[in-house]
């Protein structure tokens, strides 16, 4: 019967720590490029029989329409390579800007990276003084004149991935593959929204409330059955 | 107790608060000529690393496997706001001094500090001195004066202004140049319709009307507000919405804590 009440409070804790993914997600539904985590006990059995940190949904959110050469959607399995003080991390939120130096950058400063490395648009846009256009296979151009192309990256175990803030992937291993040209297609003018969906995390709230409640009845039962032993032998 | 999940929550309110304060931003320049409409922009905050069964450090003898450990996101936050650079019809006034761009380029005017600015609000009005000034009475840069004798002045597609004498004789002024800009969206908006450069909008690239990528001039014509009425009450639903379902997830952790709280009779 102990071992029954043990389980019924590591069933109560579960469930919070769900409903603080199911929080999370919601709290992002407007955040673009954010992927949601996974809230279930399917979860939960993953984490333990395959040695995964956490199971992250990597389908694609709705691709809105912003007209910013600057901002680029994946459809696809494919990240963009940041370059940041830890290492490369990948992203799918592709919200870029261009710092004083010409260097391509993230919202957060952090430099995106190209085949070649940093892209730098600074001197090949004063000399044409054209657009900037991104080819679906990622090939970037300002006017005629070729720069590089963007540096897409493959995972082969997306679950392997640990979430970093700023919609950003990390992995420690660092060693990523270039994804290979067909497998993606890069939209410019368009970001890709959240994947949170809303009528799915909302079930998850309802039967997380639900489970925690049975789980509390147990416990609340248990308690009154022990109550109960302690009587036995009494006159 | 579940503290995180209604702190997430709480931001995931306040995000949705910021979203509905830009929405109604651009609802109220409806009519603000050139008007370029805003959108928020939200990041996820950071993960934390927590112990996916809590009762290994409860159970003695029981040792903590790092891969019981999940990540739990604590959140969002307001980043930025875009600006959306779309064009905004073009529509007709009559009045010889308004000149709408259709195309990517800004104006330069010159404010009163010496300092430029830009903007596509092509409303002009003349000055005391005989040259175009802004609504504010920011000069349009590089200028040219109208002098006392003439009838009227006519501005070409391609920025070419002529002006026709009391006595008939035209005579070409000077051109109008307008100032582009790599990443329109990093300008900084300073009000009065006047945006200003920043690091990440790029330093502008003066060229004339009629070029490609710097769009033509069309006089007699101002730019409406970009602002699609339709488009800005979806965002507000769905901005609602968000906001909702926030406080459904107050209200579930709240519920679940005084089941928490009902353990013990």
């Amino acid at each position: 019967m102990i071992k029954g009440l043990y389980n019924a409070s590591k069933s109560m804790n579960d469930k919070i720590h769900n409903i603080q993914i199911v929080a999370n997600n919601l709290a992002n539904l407007s955040t673009n490029g954010f992927k949601r985590e996974i809230p279930f006990a399917e979860y939960m059995e993953r984490a333990e029989n395959e040695g995964v940190k956490q199971v992250t949904d990597f389908s694609e959110g709705e691709f809105l329409e912003t007209d910013n050469p600057l901002d680029f959607a994946i459809s696809g399995k494919a990240f963009f390579a940041v370059n940041t003080e830890q290492g490369i991390e990948l992203t799918k939120n592709g919200q870029f800007a261009i710092d004083s130096e010409g260097y391509l950058i993230t919202k957060d400063g952090n430099k995106v990276l190209g085949e070649k490395g940093n892209i730098n648009l600074d001197e090949s846009l004063l000399k044409s003084k054209g657009e900037i256009t991104v080819t679906d296979d990622g090939q970037i151009k300002v006017g005629e004149f070729f720069i590089d192309y963007l540096r897409l990256v493959n995972v082969e175990q997306p679950e392997m991935l640990e979430r970093s803030e700023n919609q950003t992937f990390y992995y420690e291993e660092q060693d990523f593959n270039n994804a290979d040209k067909s497998q993606f297609k890069i939209h410019q003018g368009f970001i890709e929204g959240s994947n949170t969906n809303p009528v799915l995390e909302m079930q998850a709230m309802i039967q997380l409330q639900k489970d925690y409640e049975a789980s509390q009845k147990m416990i609340t039962s248990l308690d009154a059955m022990l109550g109960q032993s302690k009587e036995i032998g009494k006159y | 107790m579940p503290t995180r999940a209604l702190k997430s929550a709480a931001s995931g309110m306040y995000a949705q608060e910021i979203n509905i304060q830009v929405i109604s931003n651009n609802i109220a320049n409806m009519n603000t000529t050139s008007f370029k409409k805003n959108r928020a922009e939200f990041k996820d905050l950071i993960y934390q690393e927590i112990s996916a069964n809590p009762q290994n450090t409860v159970i003695p003898g029981s040792v903590e496997n790092s891969n019981t450990k999940i990540q739990v996101g604590s959140g969002v936050k307001p980043s930025s706001t875009q600006k959306v650079f779309v064009q905004g019809d073009l529509q007709q006034t009559g009045q010889q001094l308004d000149v709408g761009i259709n195309g990517d380029g800004f104006f330069q005017v010159r404010k009163s500090d010496g300092t430029f600015s830009y903007t596509r609000d092509g409303s002009f009005k003349l000055s005391s001195e005989g040259s175009l000034v802004t609504s504010d009475g920011y000069v349009l840069e590089p200028g040219f004066t109208l002098h006392e004798d003439v009838r009227s002045i006519s501005i070409s597609r391609d920025g070419i202004i002529t002006s026709t004498e009391v006595g008939g004789d035209s005579i070409e002024l000077g051109t109008i140049e307008l100032a582009k800009f790599v990443n329109p969206g990093g300008l900084q908006a300073i009000g009065d319709n006047l945006y200003n450069e920043t690091e990440s909008s790029g330093s502008p690239i003066l060229g004339q009307a009629g070029q490609e990528g710097f769009g033509e001039l069309n006089q007699g014509f101002l730019e409406t507000s970009n602002v699609d009425i339709v488009e800005e009450m979806i965002s507000m639903i769905s901005a609602q919405r968000s906001y909702e379902i926030n406080s459904k997830t107050v209200k579930t952790v709240e519920e679940m804590m005084s089941i928490a709280n009902n353990l013990k009779r």
